[in-house]
């Protein structure tokens, strides 16, 4: 097995190793609207993730966007069991920080997030001013 | 981000667990943006109080928060709700709906909120210049920046919601001077001489100044509905909502022709373009609204001295407050005369009050913008 090392910002990390799938949604994502905070579901239908489970995933996206009660509902997503291991994405906004902050979703930024493919596993490495991306390939 | 030893206090616990989250929030928020302290507030307002908008995830995390004993530290004030409280049948709601506005409404008051339910809080608490605020509502954070010079971001509802339980937001966008000074130069080859026209204005320069402070150069000798129109409408095309207009924003000194960026010209047949992005012209209107956003005093009597006899129905909406004020000077009675209702604490934006389909005469550019895309209701921009 061999690894890629990709290096990203942490945005909130608090734990040393975080091991997970990707789930990988090729466009933006606006929780509300987009995801079902009781079942953890992506419901957009235009998504070709669509009707995939984020729950315990490694949810890659280029950026988040949409109303900022998508914080709210990463919130809910924590509250009913359903929310991801972590979130990747491609640069940050305030919605999806105050989110992670709130649902307690450790949140990275990868500007290279492309590189990480869909549905193979990655571990999430704390290193001094950074998170090493290892993926499997 | 330095923080000082109080709210280095707040963020370890020291002042109870919503304090803590709260802290912890609009910390790594303002981190994020890239700001290098908080800044004390006056005066919090909170978007995002309909439960039609913010659903089940919103009202758990309010009560969340009102259970975790979260009492707000400044003046706070909250956005409409999904009815009028005095006559909550009229807006198509089921009885969940209600219980869990109810459940809202009653969350944010032991928070210490108070119930206002208005977009515009600036005639509850008159902002004054130089003084920061965290508010949520778009046309009210223009309104503050414009017309007072009183600093605010365009924030989220979860984040105006926090940064009152903490009396602090991350200093950063309009709260620094240098984000103030206008980059982008307007004038115009007309004078805008309605509301209309002045809501249209600002749908343009929040289009064209792509997150930029704006100047207008005018001669328009504005009203206070055309100013909250304008204010209305560029927040609904621009994050940042901040134009020093002359003969009405207190900033014009921050103008250097130095740090002009671009000069632009706007025409009639801009105004003409944007006017059929929005409207639907070839629609027949079945009723009239205006008070978006919510209708001032001023409004209220003008209304009175100008409607005649229409033969449409028409809405209008105003705030528990203004309303009050209305009733005591005998202008609620006046209007239902003429057969104006007016509706409070609400708006058709949050609420169901007119079904899909339906098609509304409107003077606000910002109501047309959302009341189509929120509402699925075709609308014409007049000022009727």
């Amino acid at each position: 097995m061999k690894y890629k090392i990709l290096r990203a910002r942490p945005i909130l990390f608090d734990r040393e190793v975080i091991e997970g799938t990707v789930l990988k949604s090729p466009t933006p994502i606006s929780p509300l609207g987009d995801i079902d905070p009781k079942t953890g579901e992506i419901i957009d239908p235009r998504s070709t993730i669509k009707g995939q489970k984020i729950t315990e995933k490694i949810l890659v996206a280029p950026y988040f966007r949409g109303s900022t009660v998508g914080s709210y509902v990463l919130f809910a997503l924590a509250k009913y069991g359903t929310a991801p291991k972590a979130i990747i994405v491609g640069r940050i906004d305030p919605m999806l920080v105050a989110g992670c902050v709130l649902g307690n979703i450790p949140l990275l930024e990868l500007r290279t997030y492309e590189e990480i493919p869909s549905n193979v596993l990655v571990i999430l490495k704390k290193t001094n001013n950074e998170v090493e991306v290892h993926v499997e390939y | 981000m330095f923080l000082s030893k109080k709210e280095e206090r707040i963020l370890e616990g020291e002042e109870g667990e919503a304090a803590r989250l709260a802290m912890r929030t609009i910390v790594k928020v303002g981190e994020a943006l890239g700001a290098s302290r908080l800044v004390e507030i006056k005066h919090a307002h909170v978007s995002g109080v309909s439960y039609l908008n913010i659903g089940d995830p919103g009202l758990e995390f309010i009560e969340h928060l009102a259970n975790l004993d979260a009492r707000i530290r400044v003046f706070g004030t909250i956005n409409p709700l999904s009815f009028d409280l005095d006559s909550p049948h009229e807006f198509n709601i089921t009885a969940e709906e209600y219980e869990k506005q109810l459940r809202i409404i009653n969350a944010l008051k032991k928070m210490g909120f108070n119930p206002t339910f208005t977009c515009t809080p600036y005639y509850i608490r008159k902002p004054s210049l130089g003084e920061h605020l965290a508010w949520g509502e778009s046309s009210a954070v223009a309104y503050a920046n414009i017309v007072y010079g009183a600093r605010t971001n365009k924030e989220g509802g979860p984040i105006a919601l926090l940064s009152a339980i903490i009396g602090r937001i991350y200093y950063s966008g309009l709260h620094l001077t240098e984000n103030r000074i206008p980059r982008i130069y307007f004038k115009t080859t007309f004078n805008a001489s309605n509301t209309v026209e002045a809501g249209l204005l600002g749908y343009i320069i929040g289009k064209l100044s792509k997150g930029k402070t704006a100047y207008l150069e005018n001669n328009i000798q504005w009203k206070e509905s055309w100013v909250k129109a304008y204010a209305a409408a560029i927040g609904t095309t621009s994050d940042n909502p901040l134009t020093i207009i002359e003969n009405v924003s207190p900033e014009t000194n921050l103008f250097n022709k130095e740090y002009i960026e671009d000069k632009i010209t706007i025409t009639r047949e801009d105004l003409e373009e944007a006017y059929n992005e929005l409207a639907d012209s070839n629609s027949r209107e079945q009723v009239v609204f205006f008070g978006c956003p919510h209708l001032g005093l001023e409004e209220l009597r003008e209304l009175v001295r100008t409607t005649k006899g229409y033969d449409k129905p028409i809405i209008v909406s105003t705030s528990r407050y203004i309303y009050a004020k209305a009733v005591e000077e005998n202008l609620v009675k006046k209007l239902e005369e003429k057969g104006i209702k007016i509706i409070k604490d609400t708006c058709p934006i949050v609420s169901r009050l007119f079904k899909p389909n339906t098609t509304v005469n409107t003077n606000s550019t910002k109501a047309s913008f959302y009341l189509k895309r929120l509402r699925k209701v075709k609308t014409i921009l007049s000022d009727y």
